[in-house]
């Protein structure tokens, strides 16, 4: 697979294991970012010109492909800069009105900063009270005592689908099952499922779902928010500015229906059509095949890390997931990462913007090895290698 | 007693023999040999950004004196070679010296600046 990324082709000797980072791009995604700008870069919804039409008409059947894939309607697809400012949409849109002071949102002790701080300024703007499940010994999240804390009576739950620390996939359907009965609603953070997982959101039964474009091999400055559509038309616009109006005049406006009320000024057309490109792309790729294929190499980024003394995992490291932090004793994170990268393997080092977990196992750094598509034995391998060179070498 | 800019140049003229890897190597060993005390107070810590640094920075007659640790074996190297370039420096030769400068001349490699807090480092030490 690894034809058709020319990061690759320009580094061949890249290991690279930082896709829960960031994923490389496919050609055909490269190409639809390329081809917007080569023939026909006009802004969209504003143009009485066929240049115009063409860049609208793509920027649309973008919408419309990633509604297909995921389940969707197209009304229902709403494009942010990315999952951080997406939960800020729904935190600000739309949880701000159900709250009165003293209201509880609940989250997990595992959410990324993104899934945290916005509910943070949230709270401290409405007055809610942040609640938070548990996590366990092993920094594996506590499903009972997130059940018992949705059940004493919460106005909201938001909650990731698959940690960026441990990769520990949640019980997202029985979550989700559990919320519905008591009548919460709900917002996932599926910024790390997405890569790895086909979901059909109308079946999850979630309320909002959020991702990122750049980590489904998209570009950078798109962001998804799905959201219910009676929901999101029950949502203000929390930006505004140009293309989300109906009718202005000087003292007060009226706004354009979803998702366009979201979407306020020129959006990020070419990433938005690259994204398009990017979902063909996982939906060529993403098949069971290359699930027990991911789920092979993991094994084996797995038996490498097993088989240095001292090596400690955050998380299960048995849960079939498509990454692992780790701190190996007597080695620092920072020198590791920085030999694997003489060694041309690049992986992430510090506390991978989820500072509380990190802080609960009691790690001030640790390094993650995350893989994707194109990972492939030969990776595996030069990762084994550089990491036992590593070891001995700086301990 | 030689000059700062006499003992960068004596650095760099031993770097030169070493290729990109040789060069990280001699970080790692640098960063393992380097002697320091084992006292250091919070106050002394410089804020890097994934490891800890420990700055002691005084002055004796005209000269800065330095010691140093890190909990990083490669920024302990780099630490080790603020040391040996600044220790002893006159106030006035080690205000004007640029190591960043100098350091990406003599191809040290970018990664082990970025993860230092380096520019923390240099404060303490140029002021």
């Amino acid at each position: 697979m690894k034809q058709d990324f020319p990061l690759f082709t320009h580094n061949p000797d890249l290991v690279y294991l930082d896709y829960a980072n960031t994923a490389p791009k496919p050609q055909s995604v490269i190409s639809a970012v390329c081809e917007y700008y080569t023939h026909y870069s006009g802004n969209v919804h504003r143009a009485n010109h066929d240049i115009g039409s063409r860049a609208d008409h793509a920027y649309e059947m973008a919408r419309m492909r990633i509604a297909e894939y995921l389940g969707a309607e197209r009304n229902e697809i709403v494009f942010q800069k990315n999952t951080t400012e997406a939960i800020n949409l729904v935190a600000q849109s739309f949880v701000a009105k159900l709250i009165e002071p003293g209201d509880k949102i609940l989250l997990t002790g595992l959410e990324h900063h993104a899934n945290l701080v916005s509910w943070q300024l949230l709270a401290a703007r409405t007055g809610a009270e942040l609640v938070f499940s548990q996590v366990d010994e092993d920094g594996c999240f506590d499903e009972q005592h997130w059940l018992k804390l949705l059940i004493s009576g919460v106005r909201f739950a938001a909650f990731t689908a698959v940690s960026n620390v441990t990769g520990e996939r949640f019980p997202i359907e029985q979550m989700l099952a559990a919320a519905r009965g008591l009548g919460v609603p709900t917002l996932i953070d599926a910024a790390q499922l997405m890569p790895h997982e086909r979901i059909d959101f109308d079946k999850l039964g979630a309320d909002f779902l959020v991702f990122s474009g750049h980590k489904v091999y998209g570009p950078t400055g798109v962001g998804i928010l799905i959201g219910r559509y009676e929901l999101l038309n029950q949502m203000d616009p929390w930006i505004g500015g140009g293309d989300m109006i109906d009718t202005v005049h000087l003292s007060s406006s009226t706004f354009q229906e979803p998702p366009l009320r979201f979407e306020a000024g020129t959006p990020p057309i070419a990433s938005v059509i690259g994204l398009g490109a990017a979902i063909d792309y996982l939906d060529g790729h993403l098949t069971e095949t290359q699930h027990a294929h991911e789920s092979c190499m993991m094994q084996g980024v797995l038996n490498a890390l097993n088989q240095i003394e001292g090596t400690r995992f955050l998380g299960d490291p048995t849960s079939d997931a498509r990454l692992a932090s780790f701190v190996i004793e007597g080695v620092h994170s920072a020198d590791l990462g920085a030999y694997l990268n003489e060694k041309n393997v690049a992986v992430r080092v510090g506390k991978m913007c989820a500072h509380p977990l990190l802080e609960q196992c009691g790690i001030d750094s640790a390094v993650r090895a995350s893989i994707g598509l194109c990972t492939d034995q030969t990776d595996i391998d030069k990762f084994a290698d550089a990491l036992t060179k590593a070891v001995k070498r700086l301990r | 007693m030689s000059t700062l800019q006499q003992r960068a140049e004596e650095i760099a003229e031993e770097l030169s023999y070493l290729d990109r890897e040789e060069r990280f190597e001699w970080i790692i060993d640098t960063g393992k040999e380097l002697k320091t005390a084992d006292d250091f107070q919070d106050h002394e810590l410089v804020k890097g950004c994934q490891s800890k640094v420990w700055l002691r920075v005084w002055q004796e007659e005209n000269n800065l004196r330095i010691i140093g640790t890190s909990d990083a074996l490669l920024v302990k190297g780099i630490v080790s070679l603020l040391i040996s370039i600044f220790d002893n420096a006159t106030i006035d030769e080690s205000k004007s010296f640029d190591f960043i400068e100098w350091m990406n001349k003599n191809q040290i490699s970018l990664s082990m600046q970025r993860m230092q807090g380096l520019e923390g480092m240099l404060r303490r030490i140029q002021g």
